[in-house]
């Protein structure tokens, strides 16, 4: 690339810039710039070639006339013949006019010159060089270059004859070659610069006829067509440009009707109500309307006339200039993808009009414009943002429904549910209030509040009128006395204190409200504040059906550890009746034996022992099967299968209480059946779990276990006097210790299996009373052989001291 | 990737003219002035020979500058065999090699037989070497010529005769040929007319022209003379010893020696025929072989006789 840069390839370039532009002076300066050249080098070479060939002959012709004197005077020299040498000498000299001077010597001869004036000194010293050199030797003196030629004629006898011949005739020569070179240098060139002026002129005409072809082509005459003479250059040129011509010419109608289609097309698209619009794309009036049909002009609300020459911002919607200017851009940089740009022009009046626009590039009238199409989708726009808002508020509640459908906890309910339709609504800002058991607020869920709790003074502030009135409330602007103002107005910097409020019911009854918070009041439409009643009514559901879920959680909780703890007391059962069998009746029963051996080994031995042996035997044997009995007994009561629940009520209750001092009365009342058998263990086991824990806790003095049968259910009651306890602490999960409460809640169970219900009242200091009702179906046949108790017994009253 | 230039004409004429403007910048001239600094006198050459140079001499057998070149170009070979300094003396038209040798002017001297004699005689110059002819032989001969129609066919028909001899102190052309007459009774006196002439060629070119009906001289130029129509051979003397290198009586033997040794491994027919200059018109055109002064006791005789010793 360096290589391009040198001097010697700028070289062109600078000789086209330096040169004058007209061709036909060119081609006369290129032939002068040839024909000196040519000429100057024709005087160099001439020169060069005379002169070298004149020296080349002079110095053959003056070896010869050297040789020639040489032998002229040999004999002279050998015989000392001085004046035939002097003879001989001179002869030469006047012979021969380019030879300046002649001397010749001897070794016994002076001498011998033809200097008239005497004998150059100079010249002594230069016999020993002037024989090497058979072209003589160069002497350079007053008379010009002279050839000094040497010849010795006596071959190695110390005779020598020299010539001086003078290069003033090749000079001469020279020299009028060079004035007659030069000269017809100089003729040639004036013929030369005259034939290739008259030629370049003449073979320039067809290109200036060419030149003034295109001038009246670029002046508008599209017919113009050229005459030349085909063959040459310039007539294929010439050809070239009559086939352009043709073809701008057709290129230009075609255009022409192009244009007249264009106006025919807008006219035709303004017909049919397209909106056109002509902006200018470049100078000055960048962006104004150079030309509006019709239908554009009746959607700005004014005369076309009016709107050519305005800005066409002026007429469009802030919020649109930006799309505007990006799809403008697109257009501009050809990474348009003709899709149509949505924008908002507002009218005259100030009413707003979607359009949807498409543009290109175009010239109109010698300017670059873009043309812009134009269509009022107004109405079909409102239609789809009405689709799209039925679609927005199905879909929340497709996700709302969704959300409620989980199995979720009230709490997770309601969030969800709110960002749901916080989403449908496109806000940002939402609470729910839900009311407690004391008739106040609790913020149970919110979205974009500034602090996330609080009550806001709900319900006591304007929205409150929701839950009071059961009704959508609109708060267009909360007043200074809501405390929602100052977390809304933190949360979106700014008056955002309307908000709309919708009460959450179900089954009838209002649990709570819904909040959604906007700056535009605008925004709650009817639509929206039927959304949102929809919603609540929703939430409301969804509320109640996640406590639902919840006590259901929470009593499949207490079903598990009910499981677990009846897993844990059979094992602990099992242990207990293992531990007394090992350690009474086992060692009871070991004690027979050893006492059985004993009685062998006396009765053999010392009778008269046996007798009081056995006697302790039996006794102790006795022992042992009550003890055996007692733990069958605790295992179930016989007396339960056998005599029915109150026999079995009252053994237990002596069984477990009279130890202990207290005061058991068991009345019966109603009738005098007996009842299904998973109903009477039932109570029993209820009854049973009471009195332990009236024997391990209640410090009781009396108790009351009272049945009544009356039809289809059978009430127990049971109740002491003893230290009495809060209920809620011992059934609360919460709050439920790991023993206390268990036993109340297996009662629960046992009950509410067999579809009853159990209730338990108590305070501390004031007894317990205990509550199970549980219906049964009478079985038939079994009245009479199934009794409560045996007949005459329908009252029975154990008091235990 | 670097782009190539374009290769074009002008590209290439533009490398043509840088190679012819580098073939051309190279030669500097010597800055000289031709108008300053002038010698008006006697202006003495510049010395190209070492001034302790042994010279050595010669007869004058050709036109001067064949005889120089000769010389010249064997004391070149001999500086190369040697490695002495040998220059070439020339002797003055009108003086003779016998003097410098005398003289010590000349230290060696290829001469003829005469001019030994008479070095010898004068000063007691040595003969070291004689030359071979072409065909190997260490003597040469005589011939009388006359023109290709001449009625002349023997030395005897001389008598009466114009003839034109060699220079006198020629051994071929005065020396040998006069014993030829004297053998054949004819004298120098039974002859119209007689001249001496500088050398072979003039005393051939005296007979064919015609001014003389015969001449003598070396038997070499006198084939080749024959060969051509030119002349016709009368009579070939008797094989003499040839012309050859004498020292004067100032060189030290050791020199001679020396110079000896050189001269006899000098093969101008064979390779060293490049490196001297017409040798083969020399009266040594063989090369050389040993020569004793006794080889020349007949001769010194004749030229005793003929008066060529006299001072």
């Amino acid at each position: 690339m360096s290589n391009l840069r040198s001097p010697i390839y700028r070289l062109p370039a600078a000789l086209s810039r330096a040169f004058p532009r007209r061709l036909v002076t060119r081609i006369t300066l290129a032939v002068v710039g040839i024909v000196v050249p040519a000429g100057m080098i024709t005087l160099v070479v001439i020169n060069l070639l005379l002169g070298h060939y004149l020296r080349a002959e002079m110095a053959a012709s003056g070896a010869s006339l050297a040789r020639a004197l040489g032998d002229n005077v040999s004999n002279a020299l050998v015989d000392g013949d001085l004046a035939a040498i002097q003879e001989a000498l001179n002869g030469a000299v006047s012979d021969h006019q380019d030879i300046t001077y002649a001397y010749a010597f001897g070794p016994d001869t002076p001498v011998i010159h033809t200097f008239p004036n005497g004998f150059p000194a100079a010249l002594l010293s230069t016999t020993s060089q002037a024989g090497k050199n058979s072209q003589g030797l160069l002497l350079k003196s007053e008379k010009g270059l002279v050839r000094d030629f040497t010849y010795r004629p006596l071959g190695d006898f110390p005779a020598e004859v020299h010539l001086g011949i003078s290069e003033s005739r090749i000079t001469a020569v020279q020299n009028q070659a060079t004035a007659w070179i030069l000269g017809l240098t100089l003729v040639g060139c004036l013929l030369a610069a005259g034939v290739a002026y008259a030629l370049s002129r003449l073979a320039t005409r067809p290109l200036v006829a060419l030149t003034e072809g295109v001038q009246r082509l670029g002046r508008g005459h599209f017919d113009q067509r050229i005459e030349v003479p085909e063959g040459s250059e310039v007539g294929d040129l010439a050809v070239a440009f009559n086939q352009m011509s043709a073809d701008i010419q057709q290129a230009i109608a075609s255009l022409r009707l192009s244009e007249a289609s264009a106006q025919d097309l807008l006219t035709a698209a303004g017909a049919v109500g397209e909106g056109i619009a002509l902006i200018c794309d470049e100078g000055e009036g960048e962006g104004t309307f150079l030309f509006v049909n019709r239908t554009f002009a009746a959607l700005a609300g004014h005369q076309e006339a009016n709107l050519v020459g305005t800005n066409a911002a002026s007429i469009l919607h802030p919020d649109s200039l930006e799309a505007v200017r990006r799809a403008w851009q697109a257009i501009r940089s050809g990474t348009s993808r003709q899709t149509p740009t949505e924008i908002v022009l507002v009218d005259r009046h100030g009413q707003g009009h979607v359009l949807e626009t498409a543009g290109t590039l175009v010239e109109y009238q010698g300017r670059r414009a873009l043309a812009w199409f134009t269509r009022d989708v107004t109405e079909r726009k409102m239609r789809e943002d009405e689709i799209r808002r039925r679609n927005r508020e199905l879909t929340a509640l497709y996700a709302l429904a969704s959300a409620t459908s989980e199995p979720l906890s009230a709490k997770s309910v309601l969030k969800r549910a709110l960002r749901q339709v916080l989403k449908a609504l496109d806000l940002e800002v939402g609470w729910v209030f839900l009311l407690t058991s004391d008739g106040k607020g609790e913020l149970a869920a919110s979205y974009g509040l500034a602090h996330g709790g609080g009550s806001f003074g709900f319900p006591a502030c304007e929205c409150g009128a929701a839950l009071r009135e059961n009704r959508p409330v609109l708060v267009k602007s909360a007043g200074d006395h809501c405390p929602a103002r100052r977390a809304l107005r933190k949360q979106e910097g700014g008056p955002c204190t309307c908000h709309a409020t919708v009460p959450l019911v179900a089954r009838g009854r209002t649990l709570g409200v819904l909040s959604v918070a906007s700056a535009d009041p605008q925004h709650f439409r009817q639509a929206e504040m039927d959304l949102l009643k929809s919603v609540g009514q929703q939430m409301g559901v969804a509320l109640e059906n996640a406590r639902l879920w919840d006590e259901l959680r929470e009593k499949e909780q207490l079903r598990g550890e009910l499981l677990a703890r009846s897993i844990r007391a059979q094992e602990d059962e099992r242990q207990r009746i293992a531990r007394e069998l090992h350690d009474a009746t086992g060692q009871s029963l070991n004690a027979l034996v050893f006492g059985l051996n004993a009685a062998s080994t006396a009765l053999g031995q010392s009778p008269e022992a046996t007798a009081p042996l056995l006697e302790r035997l039996r006794v102790s044997a006795s022992d042992t099967v009550r003890e055996l009995q007692g733990i069958i007994y605790d295992l179930r009561p016989s007396l339960l299968d056998d005599l029915g629940l109150v026999p079995a009520l009252r053994w237990y209750a002596d069984e477990r209480l009279q130890s202990r001092g207290v005061d058991v009365t068991i009345e019966m009342s109603g009738e005098a059946t007996r009842l299904p058998s998973e109903v009477e263990t039932a109570l029993f086991r209820i009854a049973q779990e009471a009195v332990t824990n009236i024997g391990k806790h209640a410090d009781a003095r009396h108790v009351r276990i009272a049945l009544q049968v009356e039809a289809g259910q059978v009430v127990m009651t049971v109740e002491d006097d003893g230290v009495g306890f809060t209920p809620a602490s011992v059934l609360s999960p919460r709050e439920r210790s790991a023993e206390g409460g268990f036993g109340l809640l297996g009662m629960q169970e046992r009950t509410v299996l067999l579809g009853g219900t159990l209730s338990v009242s108590s305070a501390p200091g004031k007894g317990t009373r205990l509550h199970a009702t549980i219906p049964f179906r009478p079985q038939a046949g079994d009245s009479q052989s199934k009794e409560l108790m045996p007949a005459g017994h329908t009252k029975h009253e154990a008091n235990v001291t | 990737m670097r782009r190539a230039l374009p290769s074009s004409p002008v590209a290439l004429l533009g490398v043509a003219i840088l190679f012819l403007l580098a073939g051309c910048g190279g030669e500097q001239p010597v800055a000289v002035s031709l108008t300053h600094n002038l010698i008006t006198g006697r202006v003495d050459a510049p010395a190209l020979t070492s001034a302790d140079s042994l010279y050595i001499g010669f007869d004058r057998r050709l036109e001067p500058k064949e005889d120089v070149l000769q010389i010249a170009s064997l004391a070149a070979w001999l500086e190369g065999q040697t490695g002495l300094s040998i220059g070439v003396s020339v002797t003055p038209r009108g003086s003779s090699v016998v003097d410098d040798l005398c003289a010590g002017r000349v230290d060696f001297a290829a001469v003829g037989t005469v001019s030994y004699l008479q070095s010898n005689d004068q000063c007691g110059a040595r003969i070291l070497l004689r030359g071979r002819n072409a065909e190997g032989q260490d003597t040469y001969k005589s011939a009388i010529i006359v023109r290709a129609g001449s009625p002349i066919h023997t030395v005897a028909d001389l008598r009466g005769r114009a003839f034109a001899f060699g220079a006198p102190n020629s051994t071929q052309g005065h020396l040998i040929p006069r014993l030829m007459l004297e053998e054949a009774g004819v004298s120098i006196h039974d002859l119209s007319v007689y001249a001496f002439h500088d050398s072979h060629a003039a005393t051939a070119n005296a007979v064919t022209s015609g001014r003389y009906e015969a001449g003598a001289l070396q038997d070499t130029l006198a084939r080749e003379l024959e060969a051509r129509g030119l002349v016709r051979i009368v009579a070939y003397s008797g094989p003499y010893p040839s012309s050859g290198i004498v020292a004067g009586p100032q060189v030290p033997s050791d020199t001679a020696r020396t110079l000896i040794d050189a001269l006899l491994r000098f093969d101008p027919l064979g390779d060293d025929a490049e490196s001297v200059h017409g040798w083969s018109r020399t009266e040594m055109p063989g090369g050389f072989v040993t020569a004793r002064d006794g080889d020349y006791a007949g001769l010194r005789e004749i030229a005793r006789t003929i008066g060529l010793l006299e001072r």
